[in-house]
């Protein structure tokens, strides 16, 4: 019985298991390939380059 | 004043010989036991260089001693003082002594061969050069050095043979203050098995922490492209038979949490119109606020790489702040493009400025 008083106040005290529910947070995954080609972009910088370098239109 | 050519100029302001008459060798029969000179100026591409009290000892037999009491450098630079013997030999000149400085805290040691002749060779060693906010500091040694590093502290230790290699630079804990903002620890070591081009036998390490990202996205000046957070990075390199620096799954972390923000309205043009996937990552990029950071760089630097960036972490006016995975593979010339993306970004500047000209 004395056994039974003593237990009594300790298993009031364990901690009560709570059940919560929650939407999984996984991530949204975004994968890219990207390829970029320079040929273009260096293509364009040297007309223009041949361009700022004609006389005719800066005066050389 | 002489000039020597190839830019080399000396001056020598007053000689003071104290002769001691050698009766034997008859060769050797008037030459002085000891010159001394009170101050030798060499210029060299502008810099000037002043040696002070230099004293060359020649004995009947055996090397030559020479040393120098005190070298100046351009302004600003720590003294030194050097000591060496010179001796003749078959091949050339053979070579050795020590420079350092007063206090101690930069002793370069040197053994050379063959110097003059065919196949000239010079052994450069340093002692460890421990550099401290209040000691020494690498523009104290190399004063354009000064407008790039301040504040720097650790300790460097150099080993090079000219004129072809090996060289070996360790790096031990170095901290430092650049345009980019404080860096470090770095560590690690760089071997060259030839100098000139560079080139190494394996892959190297070298391992820099505590970076800004934010100086770091800003000096490629990509508009609307910003950053935040500081990140740490594994540099694994090599310099191939032609002197190309070839990056070898270099790792770039973040520390912590930071941001990545792209601001322009639409992607950019290479970019546009690939479809929802890239339109919802634009859309992330706005403000995106990371919990990780993690990127591989391989491939040539001056040519195309591969990076393969992850990110992990939410826009918080997307989705309310849900979770996001961003896993970008990325093949471009990254430099080159980020250089031609300057050039092409002055151009409007450019064209103004001659049309000013034009119009004078």
């Amino acid at each position: 019985m004395l056994a039974l008083l003593v237990a009594l106040p300790v298993a009031a005290c364990q901690p009560t298991a709570r059940v919560q529910l929650e939407a999984p947070k996984e991530p949204i995954v975004i994968n890219l390939n990207v390829r970029i080609e320079q040929d273009v972009r260096v293509r364009v910088e040297r007309e223009l380059e041949d361009l700022l370098a004609d006389p005719e239109l800066f005066g050389g | 004043m002489r000039r020597l050519g190839r830019g080399w100029c000396v001056a020598i302001s007053t000689v003071a010989f104290v002769a001691i008459l050698q009766p034997e060798p008859a060769s050797a029969a008037w030459l002085p036991e000891t010159i001394r000179v009170a101050r030798v100026a060499l210029t060299y591409a502008g810099q000037r260089v002043t040696m002070q009290r230099v004293e060359f000892a020649v004995p009947a037999e055996g090397p030559v001693a020479i040393s120098v009491e005190r070298i100046e450098g351009p302004a600003g630079t720590v003294p030194l003082w050097a000591s060496a013997r010179l001796a003749a030999a078959a091949t050339g000149w053979a070579l050795n002594g020590v420079m350092a400085s007063g206090p101690g805290d930069l002793v370069l040691r040197f053994e050379g061969s063959g110097l003059g002749g065919d196949d000239p060779r010079l052994q450069l060693r340093s002692e460890p050069v421990r550099f401290a906010p209040d000691g020494l500091q690498p523009g104290r040694l190399w004063p354009p050095v000064a407008a790039y590093v301040q504040d720097v502290r650790g300790t460097l230790r150099l080993e090079l043979t000219w004129p072809d290699g090996p060289a070996r630079l360790d790096v031990e804990a170095v901290h430092l203050t650049s345009d980019y903002g404080p860096l470090g620890p770095v560590d690690g070591r760089i071997t060259l098995d030839r100098l000139w081009p560079p080139r190494t036998a394996e892959p190297q390490l070298l391992r820099v922490e505590g970076m800004r990202l934010a100086p770091l996205v800003d000096g490629f000046e990509i508009a609307d492209l910003g950053a935040e957070g500081t990140i740490d990075a594994d540099l694994r390199f090599s310099f191939t038979e032609d002197g190309r620096l070839y990056l070898d799954d270099t790792v770039i972390r973040a520390r912590g949490p930071g941001v990545l923000r792209y601001g322009a309205d639409r992607p950019p043009g290479v970019l546009a119109g690939q479809g929802q996937g890239v339109d919802l990552l634009f859309t992330a990029l706005a403000d995106f606020r990371y919990e990780s950071l993690h990127a591989t760089l391989t491939g040539y630097l001056d040519d195309e790489m591969t990076v393969q960036l992850q990110l992990r972490g939410a826009n918080p006016e997307l989705y309310e702040g849900y979770p996001i995975e961003l896993n970008v593979n990325l093949e471009a010339p990254i430099l080159p493009l980020a250089l031609a993306g300057r050039d092409v970004m002055a151009l409007p500047e450019a064209v103004r400025r001659l049309l000013e000209q034009e119009r004078r």
